[in-house]
């Protein structure tokens, strides 16, 4: 029997089409989760990366024999690596070059500091945000920090190491789990000095700069004679939302001078 | 949909293929690079700072 040469036309039914644009948008909502997840992690690992070379080669650290000038200038450029954070609690390789400035584009490659805030290992507030989740999350697991945890910063002259304050506790506890890792008199002024209402961690609002000042909760005017130094985290919460912030404060308790080819033994505490 | 795109690309079944791979590549690298960086500015996770 032969066929009759008509073309076979076949025709796009609404519902095909309808179903074929779903599945393309599960799978472009698939691709996104795979961005975040994986491919901004892969991005902001070679900007750390290269960050942290750019420090290197700055401090010397390479075998180029060239020694820097020790003198750096006061204030690094916008996305520029100046220090180097390690948080002994959680591992002995979670390190972080830390950049200049908080703008989208600083943050790609790490945590980056706050440009109105203080250096480490200044008296006052040295603050640093950090994304949560995807470029790199150096700040995921800060919900996990307990009190007296070490912060260690390294700088082109000195390692200075911080301390996290008491997160919840009041009085006389609060003065105890202070009195663990602080000095005398820091425990007093986290009890009962201009230190009692800085927590180690706690939940707030975007736009409660205060957090950030040279005593947090102070005013934001520029560090007075006296100050104790602190180290200070900002990162979203909760965890996929931007609705809050989680703020780690701590407190600055040693600072030792860099020797070449030695590490302190606080980068070894678990 | 899909079916009448393929369909409508030139030559024998392995140069179709061809094509399709490089343009679903292309499609990726453009998400990828382009597309999504822009919607990651829309989204809430991305506020850290105070």
């Amino acid at each position: 029997m032969s066929r009759h040469a008509t073309p076979v036309r076949s025709r796009l039914s609404a519902s095909q089409v309808l179903g074929e644009l779903l599945l393309t948008v599960g799978v472009l909502l698939l691709l996104f989760a795979f961005y975040e997840a994986y491919w901004t992690n892969l991005n902001s690992a070679r900007l750390q990366s290269q960050a942290d070379e750019q420090l290197a080669e700055r401090w010397g650290e390479d075998d180029s024999g060239e020694r820097v000038n020790p003198r750096q200038k006061l204030t690094p450029e916008l996305g520029e690596a100046f220090a180097r954070m390690y948080i002994p609690s959680f591992g002995s390789d979670f390190q972080f070059a830390i950049v200049e400035g908080t703008e989208d584009a600083d943050l790609m490659a790490g945590p980056g500091r706050y440009t109105t805030t203080q250096m480490p290992g200044e008296a006052g507030n040295f603050a640093v945000a950090g994304h949560r989740v995807g470029k790199g999350a150096p700040f995921n697991d800060l919900d996990n920090l307990e009190v007296c945890d070490a912060i260690v910063v390294e700088t082109s002259t000195e390692w200075v190491t911080y301390r996290i304050l008491p997160i919840d506790s009041d009085g006389d506890a609060r003065r105890a789990e202070a009195a663990e890792c602080l000095t005398p008199e820091q425990a007093e002024r986290v009890t009962t000095g201009d230190y009692a209402g800085v927590l180690g961690r706690h939940i707030t609002l975007p736009g409660d700069i205060e957090v950030i000042s040279p005593v947090p909760g102070g005013p934001e005017a520029a560090p007075t004679d006296g100050l104790e130094g602190l180290i200070t985290l900002t990162t979203c919460h909760p965890q996929f939302s931007n609705a809050e912030r989680m703020i780690v404060h701590a407190m600055e308790v040693e600072s030792t001078p860099k020797i070449p080819g030695q590490r302190p033994a606080v980068l070894e505490e678990t | 949909m899909y079916a009448a795109l393929w369909r409508a690309l030139p030559g024998p079944w392995p140069l179709k293929l061809v094509i399709t791979l490089v343009l679903v590549a292309a499609v990726f690298l453009l998400l990828m690079e382009v597309v999504f960086p822009w919607v990651t500015t829309l989204m809430p996770y991305n506020d850290v700072a105070v």
